[in-house]
């Protein structure tokens, strides 16, 4: 099933996982959501790093959601690796941030990042970006082929 | 040659002579000596010539005397003639000539006249005058002095500008660099502080979603206060951060159409729409040279301001319209909110003009503030008109866009 293509959440606030996770669920989002907490955990998990070589267990995602801001290595740093490593150099990046300076907008677009959001702060708006997330990168766009051989949306629909 | 030629002789010699008897009295002096120290024959034949020429008493280092004495005494000694070496050696000024002494240097030389037995019977004194000379020395030595002394100070102040230039890019750099400090704190600070403000209003939400029914009328209500007045601490963060860049990116003026901007600001802010108020703006309010963000900051806190202050019970009314004056155009945003009394109201301006906040204006206070910031921003100014009871006209005086 298309719906079991992964979604990798950095993200270091306890809360914000929760909310996303909240808001996936109010917005029929049913792919599997593995979170990581810092940038440097982020680099692991898509580089296989001891426990995350188990795929079966950890497998690789097909739509990353990156914070900028956490501890270890920022969102910037895991950008800049990410699209330097050839087996995940086309993952799809969404960059969900609290505060967006004009920088970071241009510095994380031209580091490769796909989108760059700012976190909703009411309930209402987080299910309305799940569902756009849902609507858009889940079913409309196609994923890159290392995640998709059929090469159609990653929701079944 | 008689005894008179030989005198005449000698005092017409073209040298200056003075010629002494043992006991350093003068005995003779030739005419060119005579005008060399500016004396008269009669004057000084006979006297003792340290009484005729005594040291300079406004000289403290004056050797004239010490040493003249000295070779004298030498000459009388050992019969041969004595040179002195170049001698600094003033002579008095006649009283005629304003008294006082004259500097003088002076090539002594002087040479013994024996008699038959050998024995000292004169001494000749015989000087140049090497004044001029010294003099001419002495100019040489201090223009060179002066020049060095010049060529030193000119060094010591480029050394100076140098130094100075160095501390004052020192200092920029450091300058910078704090700004460049603050700000990233400033922007580390919101952000931290806007996370939990944001969960506080979410989780509130979730309660309400999920706990609503069992919490019932009021204890829903006592959330949702939470939530607005987390939502209020959101947009005050946000604000700060507002502030922060307000006051160091650079902007350029632009023709912007009023009529059109607030269209789009009340289009995007549900509080100055129907029900929660009623905001008329009476177009076309003109375009005029400013800078989108900074007029949006503006307005949008002047209509914050408008529809936030009214008696309960009030629906909120608010008037938008423009005036010409001139080069300007004065903007005009009328509420029908509590107004504001005198005393408040010269408090106010303070804060338009120096930026202070004050208890009055809680809430009011960094809404206002980032007004005045954004006024300045655009060369624009702002104030306000108010009676209490009457409501408040808040205006904004911006420059016109050629059209």
């Amino acid at each position: 099933m298309k719906s079991s293509y992964p979604i990798l959440l950095a993200e270091d606030d306890a809360n914000d996982v929760f909310f996303f996770r909240r808001a996936a669920r109010d917005s029929q989002i049913s792919n599997p959501i593995f979170v990581v907490s810092d940038g440097q955990e982020a680099i692991e998990y898509l580089r296989g790093d001891g426990r995350f070589a188990d795929r079966d267990q950890y497998p690789l995602p097909c739509l990353l959601i990156l914070d900028l801001k956490m501890p270890r290595k920022t969102g910037l740093e895991v950008l800049e690796w990410l699209r330097t490593h050839p087996m995940v150099r086309t993952l799809p990046v969404i960059v969900l941030t609290s505060s967006a300076q004009p920088e970071d907008i241009d510095r994380a677009l031209h580091l490769g990042a796909n989108a760059f959001v700012v976190k909703p702060s009411s309930i209402e708006t987080r299910v309305e970006l799940a569902r756009s997330i849902r609507s858009f990168w889940l079913q409309f766009n196609r994923p890159p082929a290392f995640c998709c051989a059929e090469g159609s949306g990653m929701v079944a629909r | 040659m008689t005894l008179t030629d030989f005198q005449a002789v000698f005092e017409a010699a073209p040298g200056l002579y003075l010629v002494l008897n043992p006991d350093l009295k003068i005995v003779a002096a030739s005419d060119a000596y005579l005008s060399a120290t500016m004396t008269r024959r009669e004057d000084i034949v006979g006297r003792g010539i340290f009484d005729v020429f005594p040291d300079n008493p406004g000289d403290p280092n004056a050797s004239g005397v010490e040493n003249l004495s000295a070779s004298l005494g030498r000459v009388l000694r050992t019969r041969a003639r004595d040179g002195m070496p170049l001698q600094k050696y003033d002579i008095p000024r006649p009283e005629t000539a304003g008294g006082g002494f004259e500097e003088r240097f002076w090539s002594p030389l002087n040479s013994p006249v024996l008699d038959r037995a050998g024995a000292v019977k004169y001494i000749i004194h015989r000087v140049e005058d090497v004044t001029q000379f010294v003099r001419l020395q002495r100019d040489v030595t201090e223009s060179k002095r002066t020049e060095a002394a010049l060529a030193e100070a000119k060094a010591e102040v480029q050394r100076r500008a140098m130094e100075l230039e160095w501390v004052v890019n020192e200092r920029t750099a450091e300058l910078r660099k704090s700004v460049a400090d603050l700000e990233a704190f400033c922007f580390s600070l919101s952000h931290d502080f806007r996370a939990p403000v944001r969960a506080i209003q979410s989780f509130c939400e979730v309660v309400i979603a999920d706990f609503g029914a069992a919490l019932g009328e009021t204890g829903r209500s006592y959330l949702e206060k939470c939530i607005r007045s987390a939502r209020r601490m959101d947009h005050l963060i946000a604000d700060v951060l507002a502030m922060a860049r307000f006051s160091r990116v650079q902007i350029e003026l632009e023709p912007i159409d009023l009529s059109g901007l607030f269209r789009q600001i009340i289009l995007e802010r549900p509080e100055f729409q129907a029900p929660h108020a009623e905001v008329i703006v009476e177009e076309p309010l003109g375009r005029v040279l400013g800078h989108e963000a900074s007029l949006t900051q503006c307005i949008t806190n002047l209509l914050d301001n408008a529809v936030k202050f009214v008696r309960a019970g009030t629906s909120p009314r608010v008037r938008v319209f423009a005036e010409n004056d001139g080069e300007w155009i004065l903007l005009n945003i009328a509420d029908n909110g509590i107004g504001i009394g005198e005393d408040v109201r010269a408090r106010l301006l303070g804060l338009f003009e120096r930026g202070e906040t004050t208890k009055e204006f809680k809430g009011m206070g960094i809404g206002l503030a980032i007004v005045r910031k954004a006024a300045e921003r655009i060369n624009a100014q702002v104030g306000v008109h108010s009676e209490p009871e009457k409501g408040s006209r808040f205006w904004l005086r911006v420059r016109k866009a050629n059209q």
